[in-house]
């Protein structure tokens, strides 16, 4: 299924444009983290794919067919996941469950499958039977994500989903989203964890004042943080320079970051230049945060 | 295929939420135990009273109990129950915006009717807790025994229409404080009707002997209620929907279809009632107007990308298909100048005259302030400030007109009214001068109004006013 965003534009009270002709989109099988400072638009975009809200023009295509034109067409292939968590206090997870899962007129055995299919997929059998009163946030998080799942959708839209988790329900829900993403649901995800975003992401899309600012921080390159024993930075950072291997190089505290092609074969190939040039690192590891730098990059914070 | 005896979701949910709040349980454990304690001190209370004339002639003595369980049934059923379900109605959509369950394939109408049926069960709940201490009443003598049924069933009625209402504030689109004193101004308010569905009881006291069966008023008044009832119903199930639905949904229509299909099936009562036909139709109407106006996004995309492809067809569905200005209203119109010109020419009745004058005037000012607040978003700023004037120049006349119809009429100087219809066979031009320019010019607005947003009533995608986003 593909998903298609045509120049949305939504204002609100005095003027103010929470989106501003953002144009994007994705198929199934892509994880796409929706990227941008508090305030950019991400949530008002979402609201807006869920059909929680109306765009003032632009179009939304589900496989080609509008979402504006007929929303059921959104009801059946969208599963939404909003940044709150669930709020019916004295609900048990499977009657919470069970009532979504009527409301997409699932009735009888259908219904009773895809409860208990979401609640295995999310880890929730145990908890079944507990209110949503006695769940800690993460497993609150996980019924929302149950509840986003409970129809089986093709498009699955998460606003936040890791805010407020600790880092082992972060993994959890990274390896939960993963796996979607392999069942070939396409996923559009927002999170302010970049470094998370970036590792479970296959593209990404940022936005600041409603406005699409990149749309991928995934390039052919990727940075290595090194460090030598021996001082002489300028010196080392001569020799970095000359090497084949190295894009770009730069003094980084006590160290130097290097700009290589991406894959295992150039760090290889950049590792066997060093010793081949008597640098002998201390430290060699890959950079995580391309996507923070590419963040940082190219939104100006000024709402954030 | 859809089991249509299924529960209604949402009503599945709050039944459930209900068995498990406490306030619920405690309140069901509580109420037989209260019902009883009341009844039985009326029962000693009657039982002291009783005369030797009552012993010898056989008077009964349930009429004090029974009071007294309708009373009590009245406080829970018609006040405690809604007020409680309008409280947590209020709460629940205490969002920015529609909840989740908008998102799924329930309609906007099915989560107001599952509101609506979960209230109606918990409010049959109560009344039935009552029914026992209703047949001890009925025991006791006294009391006709169709008043043992049919107190209940009113009892119930008003419950509903008593939530009904409430809904319909909880729905709007206000801030939560404001709601919750309105709801409760709304239930204060019913605390002085409550009294009179108890007059029911009244009623039955001073029948003795002759069950309420024997007068047909009294069915003749049930039969209303209940089919006032019904459109009430109906009417605010749409409404609701239509108020909390995300406007991507074209919630408007199915609302104006349900308020289309009440104001036909209540023309009849022109027959009984003609003046309270007409009012009630040009208020509604009027309201709905103005509403609709005041809705930045009034026709929603889905009722343009349904519009028929030919002319006609759009033209013939626009009313009723758009929130431009409501079908109910051009009906309305349509029916008081019809009704008006056929009393005129079969009964030569001064009075009907004067009536339809009046309903056309009435009918002018919400029909104008509608198209003119409709205007101002598709209109140059000089148009709309000169259509402003033009319009409050044809409310004041309207509204001053009509006060000096009141006071003549008051004062008796009918012949003095300067609009008046009475001779209108000596001056029938002054009397087209009075109105006929009136409505003409009315027209000519609201027609222009309509016009306007008939233009851009037509498939998204055909021809320039069709895009997304356009004619908002």
């Amino acid at each position: 299924m593909k998903v298609e965003l045509l120049h949305l534009t939504r204002s609100f009270q005095r003027g103010f444009k929470a989106v501003d002709d953002l144009s994007f989109s994705f198929s199934s099988g892509e994880v796409v983290g929706f990227v941008g400072p508090n305030g950019a638009g991400k949530t008002t975009t979402m609201r807006m794919l869920a059909t929680l809200d109306v765009p003032d023009s632009g179009d939304i295509l589900l496989d080609g067919k509008s979402i504006l034109d007929d929303p059921s067409v959104a009801h059946r292939a969208i599963g939404f996941m909003p940044d709150d968590l669930p709020d019916r206090a004295d609900t048990t997870v499977d009657e919470y469950l069970d009532f979504f899962g009527r409301a997409y007129a699932l009735r009888g055995k259908s219904l009773a499958d895809a409860i208990g299919g979401v609640e295995d997929f999310t880890g929730l059998t145990a908890f079944r039977g507990k209110t949503l009163r006695e769940l800690s946030k993460g497993m609150k998080q996980r019924v929302s994500l149950a509840r986003a799942l409970v129809h089986d959708p093709q498009v699955i839209v998460m606003d936040e989903p890791a805010n407020g988790l600790d880092p082992r329900a972060r993994i959890e829900l990274r390896e939960l989203v993963r796996a979607l993403a392999e069942r070939g649901k396409a996923i559009l995800v927002s999170s302010h964890i970049l470094s998370e975003l970036e590792e479970m992401c296959t593209t990404s899309v940022i936005i600041e004042r409603g406005r699409r600012l990149s749309t991928d921080f995934r390039d052919d390159t990727a940075w290595i943080r090194l460090k030598f024993s021996s001082a002489g930075g300028d010196a080392v950072l001569a020799k970095l320079l000359e090497m084949p291997e190295v894009r770009e190089a730069e003094v980084s505290g006590a160290g130097f970051r290097v700009r290589v092609d991406a894959g295992d074969d150039a760090a290889e190939r950049l590792a066997r230049g060093l010793f081949a040039r008597g640098l002998v690192p201390i430290h060699f590891a890959s950079e995580a945060g391309r996507l923070e730098d590419v963040f940082m990059h190219v939104t100006k914070g000024a709402l954030a | 295929m859809k089991n249509p005896f299924s529960l209604n979701p949402v009503a599945l949910r709050e039944l459930r939420q209900l068995v498990r709040s406490r306030v619920v349980t405690w309140s069901f454990a509580l109420y037989p135990a209260v019902l009883f304690g009341f009844t039985m001190l009326a029962v000693a209370t009657a039982m002291g009273k009783r005369t030797a004339e009552d012993v010898a002639f056989g008077n009964g003595i349930g009429d004090s109990p029974f009071t007294m369980v309708s009373v009590i049934t009245g406080v829970v059923a018609c006040i405690g129950i809604p007020f409680y379900a309008a409280m947590k109605a209020i709460l629940d959509t205490n969002r920015n915006g529609p909840g989740l369950e908008f998102t799924t394939a329930l309609t906007p109408a099915n989560i107001v009717g599952g509101r609506l049926v979960s209230t109606a069960i918990l409010t049959a709940s109560a009344v039935a807790t009552s029914m026992p201490f209703f047949i001890f009443s009925y025991l006791l003598r006294g009391i006709p025994l169709e008043n043992v049924f049919l107190m209940p069933l009113a009892l119930f009625g008003y419950s509903v229409a008593t939530f009904s209402l409430s809904l319909v504030i909880a729905c709007r689109p206000i801030a939560v404080p404001l709601r919750v004193v309105l709801t409760v101004m709304l239930f204060f308010a019913m605390t002085f009707v409550v009294p009179s569905i108890v007059s029911v009881a009244t009623f039955s006291r001073h029948s003795f002997g002759a069950a309420p069966a024997d007068e047909p008023s009294y069915w003749t008044a049930l039969l209303w209620f209940a089919v006032a009832l019904a459109a009430l119903v109906a009417f605010v199930r749409a409404f609701c929907a239509a108020q909390l639905a995300p406007r991507y949904v074209d919630a408007d229509r199915p609302f104006r279809r349900v308020v289309f299909a009440l104001f036909l099936l209540s023309a009849p009562v022109v027959c009984w009632n003609y003046e309270a036909w007409c009012i009630i139709w040009v208020v509604v109407g009027g309201l709905l107007t103005i509403t609709s106006s005041l809705n930045s996004r009034e026709m929603p995309r889905a009722a343009k990308a349904n519009a028929p492809g030919g002319f006609l067809g759009r033209l013939v569905s626009f009313p009723f298909a758009t929130g431009a200005v409501p079908g109910t209203l051009f009906a309305a119109l349509a029916v008081a100048l019809a009704g008006g010109v056929y009393s005129a020419l079969e009964a030569d009745s001064d009075h009907v005259m004067t009536l339809w004058a009046d309903v056309t005037e009435l009918l002018c000012v919400p029909v104008v302030v509608g198209a003119v607040l409709r205007r101002k978003k598709c209109e140059e700023r000089h148009f709309r400030l000169a259509t402003s004037l033009f319009v409050a120049y044809i409310a004041a006349v309207s509204v001053l007109s009509f006060m000096a119809e009141i006071d003549a009429i008051e004062e008796d100087l009918v012949a003095m009214l300067p609009c008046n219809f009475a001779g209108i066979a000596d001056k029938p031009g002054a009397h087209l001068a009075s109105y006929g320019l009136l409505l003409l010019l009315s027209a000519c607005v609201v027609a222009g109004s309509s016009i306007s947003a008939f233009r851009a009533y037509r498939r998204p995608g055909d021809g320039k006013a069709g895009g997304a986003g356009a004619a908002r």
